[in-house]
């Protein structure tokens, strides 16, 4: 008896996490937050995407902000009027929303990714 | 002939453990706590590049861990409760499941506050986001269920099933940050590399972390012998005490 609903719950936990992986697998254009360079240039479109990678090239004219967002590979520029968060900075990563027009990006919004490192200010 | 677990774990026997253990237990974590406390306001250093907002994950990392970890006992406890049908195993798990609760709410508020003001967003629906917010709703699911229903005969079982197929969500926690692209950063301690946060400031953090797990476990012994009291009150060892 014990045997018995031992091998159910094992069979039936294997058989959704089965589908649960095959799901998942199927969605996983939806479920990355963003796209590189690389994976948009391969499949360029005119609609609002995510675009994220390393911020490059920095420039600040007043209010308009031009930067490259690279993958190491290929990169794309950058127009942005606003607010930066305070991590953005050049060599960071970024995950911008916006679209291309004529090669360039013109982002609406800008978040700042930071890494995984963390240490003191004194031993930076 | 094979052995019954059930009479190797009998309630009586998890609640005289309770009994003796939650006090002792009770009173280092909560010391602990005040230690750990003083430590994080005056001990630990301001981080390098997000200053001193990332002391938030005293709180926020500690939580996450113990989310997760609360979660997959919930799963083994399930587990051993549709297989061998162990009373203590589904009072172990009544007691721990607000526990993990609450701990699941913290990781989503303190890690929004914590996205404010470095990534410029309080929410996105990225993986890590949205997989933890999953766990949430996979608790308070099975809290609700046990709450409103705690009547129905197969309950317990019920609940059990929920918990073991929603441990299926925290390898997707977990790895979410390397499957897919998200705003979340990637692994600092649980990873098989060395940790990517310095010595100073990992410290305290696993101060943090034995602070808020054992506080968990002498809360989940207390709730346990109010279970087991109430779970039993015909048995005549509970009469007598």
């Amino acid at each position: 008896m014990r045997t018995k609903r031992a091998i159910k719950l094992v069979v039936s936990i294997l058989t959704i996490a089965f589908a649960v992986a095959l799901s998942l697998y199927a969605l996983q254009d939806n479920i990355e937050l963003y796209q590189t360079p690389s994976q948009w240039l391969a499949h360029p479109s005119q609609k609002i995407f995510r675009l994220g990678g390393q911020v490059k090239a920095l420039h600040v004219n007043g209010k308009i902000i031009q930067f490259e967002i690279t993958d190491g590979k290929q990169s794309l520029p950058v127009t942005y009027t606003g607010l930066l968060p305070s991590l953005f900075q050049e060599n960071k990563g970024a995950v911008l929303t916006g679209k291309v027009t004529q090669g360039i990006f013109y982002a609406k919004t800008v978040l700042a990714k930071h890494d995984e490192n963390y240490k003191p200010r004194q031993m930076a | 002939m094979s052995i019954n677990p059930a009479q190797l774990i009998s309630p009586k026997h998890l609640y005289n453990i309770c009994h003796k253990s939650w006090l002792p237990l009770a009173c280092f974590s909560s010391s602990l706590c005040l230690i750990c406390l003083y430590i994080l306001f005056t001990n630990t250093p301001i981080d390098f590049q997000q200053g001193i907002v990332a002391k938030l994950m005293y709180i926020h990392v500690p939580s996450a861990i113990l989310s997760m970890a609360i979660f997959a006992s919930l799963g083994i406890l399930g587990a051993s409760y549709i297989i061998f049908r162990l009373k203590a195993a589904i009072i172990i798990f009544r007691a721990i499941l607000p526990i993990g609760m609450m701990l699941t709410t913290l990781v989503l508020i303190t890690g929004s506050i914590w996205g404010k003001p470095t990534w410029g967003t309080w929410w996105i629906w990225d993986a890590r986001l949205t997989s933890e917010l999953i766990l949430g709703f996979l608790y308070f699911a099975i809290y609700l269920y046990d709450t409103v229903l705690a009547k129905q005969a197969n309950t317990a079982w019920v609940i059990s099933v929920i918990a073991v197929i929603g441990t299926i969500d925290l390898p997707i926690i977990h790895y979410s940050v390397q499957w897919w692209h998200t705003l979340h950063q990637g692994p600092s301690i649980l990873a098989l590399k060395k940790p990517t946060i310095a010595w100073p400031m990992l410290w305290p953090l696993l101060l943090m972390l034995l602070a808020i797990t054992t506080s968990t476990i002498a809360l989940a012994m207390l709730r346990c012998k109010r279970l087991i009291i109430k779970s039993e009150q015909q048995a005549k060892w509970v009469q007598a005490l």
